[in-house]
């Protein structure tokens, strides 16, 4: 530990630390320009620099590392000089273009001449031009399909560039020439395009790089920004949404370390037209003579209503059944629930519409395999080995994708496992690929390597000799061993594959889309576990194997009970279980189910058979869709309720790893259509029953009250500190 | 009872004595609309848009007028041309909530927006007094462009900074 004054304050910080570092500590704002925390230092702009006594010139406090007895000051009028004289260096060829550029109002240059810059220019000569164009007077120039350049106004602090290089891992910006010609760009026709480039716009301290979605579209401070979560994929990124009257302006991160670290993918970035679009659902919508025409509220509620009382009254309550979905919020999900269970009576509700071959539902009180991810999404980036298993990770997880190349840039070793390449694989020490479907064929072959050659832990696997026994049997038949033929991986491949496996000292295990919806996942999930028993990993913090769901709630749908075997919190339910979406189907084919109300899934889309789905919910008496835009499912259906979008709701969105996070409304729902939980409500209130919530929050209090692994989450300080509302 | 006398003999006359004082020097109204004063140089009146000698616009949407704009009558859109430039697809003022402060003429960066020395621009519709860009824009000779309405708002072809009235 280290003594230091900075300012007359004293401060006791880790050696090693710099004294940007220690002044952040003690509250002091050292202004920078090049500096990131989570980039390589390198010192660049001069504008940090502080007064060290004792040493003659002015040090950087971005690099300079504090030592015993070291006295720093910041504010002294040598430094205040400094800044001024490093801005009107960087003024010499910065345009002044503020009043159309779109950084004006949140530029760290502008504010920082505000503060000490002068308000007069000593240079006569003409400034550095960029041309693009030798036609045009503007030098904007689109570098990718997000991005524009303005090099004029770089102050080439080259944070763009290095973001690129070590964060994103890619290598599709750089720096050009030297000197004062330094330039920032893409090699010649080939635009930036990776799914990170969007953060460029958001890291640039000037309007020198721009996003084209929010390109002269409004003022900074003419818009609000409303803390929420993305709604794009199960990675839960902190965002904020910058919104005036009813329209979303753009999205920036809202830096969360244990989720995002302050970046975000171009999907969640970029993805909000949606919210705003001209096809929203804006009225309820009744089918009459083949064709959907609108409705009042009253009218449809009270039409959905009696429908539901006579099919139930005729043929009983379990010939309904509802379909929930991963992407409407906790509070949504447990009223949906709570509606078919206690209102309707019945306990045909699923969610999961995307696959023919569901997992085992999980227990309250077992975390057991097929719950969701074991690790947190921190831990990735700490682990040892990855491997990812049959996953495009940086498609269906961008910022697990992060973790895994910040992994990688630690020393990591990454494996990928997957029937197609993926771009993961160019970090991976190996990248296979097996044939589709022989997922267990090839995992069989890695056990048996591992067995065969005694590589396993014995002592810390906790297998006795007679399961390792059996286990070696199961795999060392020599039907599998003739199925690792069909896998298309050679035994080299495996062996070197079991190298890195058995040498790790912590391994983590992603398993994709793939996996989940595979027909054989338990046994592939099972094969996993006996994998991490054997390399002896399985009471270790960085290690475990780890389940991605597709949506971005769908962890909080399966805590709040969207399952016909369980209610919230996984809790058994003592009689018959109900339906799942295939026995649903089933069910609706021999006409035991009549009536069904899907919230916010579209089995039309995700359903593996679609032309299956599509007869089967034809014939339907009562296909109650409730949705924001008209999907394929919708376009079927007798009757269609406007839900609200992720915008215009509050609630809480589980995201992947168990971390229930707060959405905040940033506008009222759009025309006459209504939040999903207010709809449910109403249904509820006109069968006769006591829905009284006045705001999610209420519904929030109970689902936590109800739910064993939500209690003592509070709705106030939830995603505010770090460790509150995080599922044990 | 010489209270009453004192209102009726003394003040009363008292008072008129400053009427017939001003009965007999020169006319300090003038006769309005046929005679019209000259105004202060500094006088803020309508507001007008400049154009660049090439006919450009000047303004570039940058906000800083409705920013500053106490009464928050100032409305804009930007939008990008087909040159890549940034331009006011849709500017306009509530000349009914203006309070002609010239705030907005101070903080343009660009020597765009002015005021005037139009002041005859009342109107019986409120949606007539918001005025749109075209109704704002002069030309290159610093000409107002149109007359939305015949009877009142601004008159084509006049200067607005040097027409009064």
């Amino acid at each position: 530990m280290v003594t230091l004054t900075i300012d007359g304050k004293q401060i006791i910080v880790e050696e090693g630390t710099t004294i940007l570092k220690a002044a952040e500590k003690l509250g002091i704002e050292i202004p920078t320009f090049c500096y990131h925390d989570q980039l390589e230092t390198v010192g660049a702009c001069r504008m940090c620099l502080v007064e060290v006594e004792k040493i003659p010139k002015l040090q950087v406090a971005c690099a300079t590392v504090v030592s015993e007895g070291m006295v720093v000051r910041t504010d002294s009028p040598q430094v205040v000089n400094a800044r001024k004289g490093v801005l009107e260096f960087l003024l010499i060829n910065h345009p002044l273009d503020c009043p159309v550029c779109d950084k004006g109002g949140e530029c760290e240059l502008q504010n920082l001449v505000f503060k000490y810059g002068s308000d007069k220019s000593r240079f006569v000569e003409g400034k550095r031009r960029y041309i693009v164009d030798p036609k045009s007077k503007y030098d904007d120039l689109a570098i990718g399909p997000h991005i524009i350049r303005n090099m004029n106004r770089c102050i080439q602090c080259r944070k763009c560039v290095r973001f690129i290089n070590e964060i994103a891992g890619e290598d599709d910006l750089g720096t050009f020439k030297r000197g004062s010609k330094t330039e920032i760009n893409i090699l010649p026709d080939i635009p930036i395009d990776n799914p990170y480039s969007g953060n460029v716009t958001e890291i640039c301290p000037v309007g020198a790089l721009t996003s084209k979605s929010f390109r002269y579209k409004i003022r900074v401070w003419q818009t609000e920004a409303i803390p929420t979560v993305c709604p794009q994929c199960a990675d839960g990124c902190n965002i904020r949404i910058w919104k005036k009257d009813e329209r979303i302006y753009r999205i920036t991160s809202r830096r969360n370390d244990e989720v995002d670290e302050g970046f975000l993918c171009d999907k969640g970035r970029f993805g909000f037209d949606f919210v705003n679009h001209p096809d929203r659902l804006k009225n309820p919508l009744i089918k009459k003579n083949g064709k959907l025409s609108e409705a009042p509220w009253d009218e449809t509620i009270k039409f959905v209503t009696s429908s539901f009382m006579k099919i139930k009254g005729e043929t009983g309550s379990d010939s309904l059944a509802g379909v929930g979905s991963g992407k409407v919020t906790n509070e949504d999900n447990y009223l949906f629930q709570k509606f078919f269970r206690s209102v309707i009576g019945t306990n045909n509700i699923d969610h999961r519409v995307d696959s023919k071959n569901l997992l085992p539902s999980p227990d309250t009180q077992i975390r057991n395999k097929y719950f969701g991810m074991k690790n947190t999404i921190n831990q990735i980036a700490n682990s040892k080995l990855i491997l990812v298993l049959g996953c495009d990770l940086e498609k269906e997880h961008p910022i697990i994708n992060l973790r895994v190349i910040k992994a990688r840039r630690k020393g990591s070793s990454i494996l990928v496992a997957n029937p197609v390449s993926t771009r993961l694989n160019r970090f991976a020490q190996n990248g296979l690929l097996y044939k589709q479907r022989t997922e267990t064929d090839f995992l069989n072959g890695v056990l048996r390597e591992i067995i065969e050659t005694k590589q396993y832990d014995n002592a810390k696997s906790g297998f006795s000799s007679s399961e390792i026994e059996d286990l070696r049997r199961k795999v060392s038949s020599s039907d599998s061993l003739k199925a690792l033929q069909t896998t298309g991986i050679g035994a080299e491949n495996i062996k070197s594959f079991v190298n890195a496996l058995v040498k790790a000292e912590s391994i983590i295990i992603l398993c994709g889309a793939e996996i989940i919806s595979n027909p054989k996942n338990v046994e592939i999930i099972n094969s996993l576990y006996d994998l991490i028993r054997l390399t002896g990993h399985q009471d270790k913090d960085n290690s475990g194997v780890n389940l991605l769901w597709k949506h971005s709630n769908s962890q909080g749908t399966l805590d709040c009970g969207i399952l016909p075997d369980r209610l919230p919190g996984y809790v058994r339910i003592s009689g018959k279980p109900g339906l799942n979406f295939n026995l649903m189907l089933e069910a609706v084919n021999q006409g035991k189910i009549k009536a069904m109300y899907i919230m916010g899934s579209d089995p039309l889309s995700e359903y593996p058979d679609r032309e299956y789905v599509k007869s089967t919910l034809g014939k339907l008496e009562i296909l109650l869709v409730q949705d924001i835009l008209i999907t394929e499912t919708a376009k079927i259906a007798n009757v269609i309720l406007p839900g609200a979008s992720f915008a215009e709701k509050e609630g809480t969105f589980t995201n992947v790893e168990g971390r229930v996070q707060k959405l905040n409304k940033a506008f009222d729902p759009l025309a006459d259509s209504k939040a999903d939980g207010q709809i449910i409500c109403l249904l509820a209130q006109a069968m006769g029953h006591e829905f009284e919530y006045r705001t999610p929050k209420d519904i929030f209090k109970e689902l936590t009250g109800v739910s064993p692994i939500y209690s003592g989450m509070d709705w106030e300080t939830l995603g505010l500190s770090k460790k509150q509302g995080k599922v044990k | 009872m010489f209270e009453v006398f004192k209102t009726i003999f003394l003040a009363i006359p008292k008072g008129l004595s400053v009427t017939f004082k001003y009965l007999f020097t020169k006319a300090i109204t003038v006769r309005y609309p046929e005679q019209k004063l000259t105004l202060s140089p500094r006088y803020r009146g309508l507001h007008y848009l400049k154009r660049n000698e090439d006919g450009s616009e000047k303004c570039v949407c940058c906000g800083l007028c409705a920013a500053a704009c106490p009464s928050g009558c100032i409305y804009m859109e930007p939008a990008e041309d087909e040159f890549g430039q940034r331009y006011a697809k849709v500017y306009e003022i509530n000349e009914l909530r203006c309070i002609f402060c010239g705030y907005c003429q101070e903080a343009c960066p660009k020597e765009a927006i002015f005021l005037g020395k139009e002041y005859e621009f009342s109107n019986d519709q409120r949606e007539k007094m918001i005025y749109k860009k075209e109704d704002l824009l002069v030309s290159i000779f610093g000409q107002r462009m149109k007359r939305p309405d015949a009877r009142t708002g601004p008159s084509g072809g006049v200067r607005p900074d040097e027409h009064s009235g």
